[in-house]
């Protein structure tokens, strides 16, 4: 564990010496206190545009930073040469992909960490605070979900040549599932085979990423989720973050290290 | 991704001052929208009126994948009385039976109960009055982009009006008025300001007497004309002209209307009720 955590630091670190994080957010708050200093009929309590607004910014960014985190790690350490010197240690290759997984999964965290504080000062200076369970669970939530996404662009690494086809790959993958993916079935039903029956496979198959985008009932102030259904959605999450870490398990065992 | 935000904000501005929008432009603001934007801006201000109405409904709103028809009027706007409601399904129940245990699974992350905002429900009896306000960006950035849209005006006013904001309702039909010279719609939702806000009688038949006018200039000769709007003045004319004591005016507003309304039975009455002696006004049981 002391190994990968090891790992897991570099990544980490990466993230808070790079730019994107900073530039994403700086880019999010100046468009939401942009969108929250128009005045709309004099109205100063109107909230939820702002909140929906940013929320959007946040995903999009928290999406980004996530992908092209991932995407980068392992084609670098191609890049650098330094994957053969980092193999030559006692390290498993199980241990650098789980360094790599855990770092870019608690950067995500601690960026979600920012932009959450950010969504929770802005919402009670407009005197809308949000439901703190709420936020609580739609901040853990889309933490998970990241996971998901960091996991799927960890096992497109080492499918695709470059980290930028990986990464708007993934990209493409996670807005369509998160658009469409709840619909599939219902897609499926006016389909002709064999196309129902890929349809249907697909649904069953691929992560539902909407059960962790609390967007709605943040937005319009519905109550919490019950919170069984958030451990189930985790344990949902984490499922598919260990499947797509066996695939890269898998992937790299069978991949030549010249 | 800072420097190209600045660098178009700084081309803007130049623009801006170098008298590029009346080149581009020449009725202004909202034609330079046009031009930016094309057809596309009637499009995206369809968007954003819809999701005006999925505000409305605490983000409880069928997708272009669910069953519709419960929503092909905006319910924002049916229950401001500016659209004939087309409306035939189960406004609360267009999600249906869960299909599978994924789907039952996944209605715990997003609204799955039907809601107007401002009025209380089962579970969101701690919001109340005064939450309609959050539709009003929406209404606001769809007459921004089609501003040759009545309906936008006319339902944003009466919510406005809803919310005691009669001043930024009435400011907001005579931004309207300015696109949209003399229409009817908007001329009829001023008299209705007029009429419950400042209790201004005489200004309220004045402008409803113009919204008929308009009515009959510009929908009369058409193919399918707006007969929801003509039920609408002429019952509040109607209404007003009986309560000024004026029977005789309110019947030929009365006549008129039975031959356009869906209801004339409930018109006959009404005009029966006022050929009556017992029918007189209140005004006119007042008088010696």
């Amino acid at each position: 564990m002391r190994v990968i955590w090891a790992m897991a630091r570099v990544v980490i670190l990466e993230l808070i010496r790079r730019k994107d994080f900073y530039v994403l957010f700086t880019l999010a708050a100046v468009l939401t206190l942009l969108a929250g200093s128009v005045n709309i009929f004099d109205d100063r309590q109107i909230a939820r545009y702002v909140v929906e607004l940013n929320y959007l910014l946040v995903m999009i960014s928290s999406l980004v930073i996530a992908i092209t985190t991932t995407a980068r790690q392992i084609p670098s350490e191609f890049e650098q040469r330094t994957i053969l010197s980092l193999l030559a240690k006692p390290v498993s290759r199980a241990q650098v992909l789980a360094g790599k997984l855990l770092g870019a999964w608690v950067a995500c965290g601690l960026c979600l960490v920012v932009f959450y504080a950010f969504l929770m000062l802005l919402t009670y200076s407009k005197q809308h605070g949000l439901g703190l369970p709420l936020l609580v669970q739609a901040a853990w939530l889309h933490w998970i979900m990241l996971g998901v996404v960091i996991g799927m662009a960890l096992a497109g690494s080492l499918v695709f040549a470059a980290p930028s086809s990986n990464a708007t790959i993934c990209l493409v993958v996670v807005v369509g599932l998160l658009g469409v993916g709840r619909y599939l079935d219902k897609l499926a039903l006016s389909a002709a085979e064999p196309l129902q029956s890929l349809l249907l496979a697909a649904y069953y198959a691929l992560p539902h990423l909407e059960f962790f985008d609390l967007r709605e009932l943040l937005i319009h102030h519905w109550p919490p989720v019950k919170w069984w259904a958030v451990g189930l959605a985790t344990l949902y999450g984490l499922g598919y973050m260990a499947l797509c870490y066996g695939l890269s398990c898998w992937l790299f065992q069978r991949k030549r290290m010249q | 991704m800072a420097t190209l935000a600045a660098g178009v904000l700084t081309l803007a501005v130049s623009l801006g001052r170098m008298g590029w929008p009346d080149m581009l432009a020449p009725r202004g603001r909202d034609s330079l929208t046009a031009v930016f934007l094309g057809e596309t801006r009637r499009l995206l201000a369809n968007h954003f009126f819809i999701k005006a109405d999925a505000y409305f409904h605490g983000g409880y709103y069928p997708s272009v994948f669910d069953n519709q028809n419960a929503y092909q009027t905006a319910h924002f706007v049916e229950d401001a009385g500016h659209a004939e409601s087309k409306n035939e399904g189960d406004e609360h129940d267009f999600l249906g039976r869960p299909r599978n245990w994924l789907d039952r699974f996944g209605r715990h992350f997003y609204p799955s109960e039907h809601i107007h905002l401002g009025e209380d429900s089962e579970h969101r009896h701690d919001h109340g009055h005064g939450e309609e306000r959050e539709i009003l960006p929406w209404l606001r950035l769809a007459a921004t982009l089609d501003p040759e849209n009545p309906v936008t005006y006319a339902s944003t006013a009466y919510w406005l009006r809803r919310m005691g904001k009669v001043k930024e309702a009435e400011q907001f039909l005579r931004e309207g008025l300015r696109h949209l010279p003399g229409d009817p719609q908007i001329l009829f939702e001023l008299g209705q300001i007029h009429r419950e806000a400042n209790q201004d009688l005489a200004k309220a038949r004045n402008l409803w007497e113009a919204a008929l006018r308009r009515w009959e200039e510009r929908e009369a000769s058409k193919a399918e004309p707006n007969l929801f709007l003509l039920n609408q003045i002429l019952a509040n004319l109607a209404k007003l002209e009986e309560e000024a004591g004026r029977n005789a005016q309110a019947v030929i507003y009365l006549r008129r209307l039975k031959s356009v309304s869906p209801f004339p039975e409930s018109i006959q009455q009404w005009l029966d009720r006022l050929s009556s002696p017992s029918g007189a006004s209140p005004a006119q049981k007042l008088k010696p």
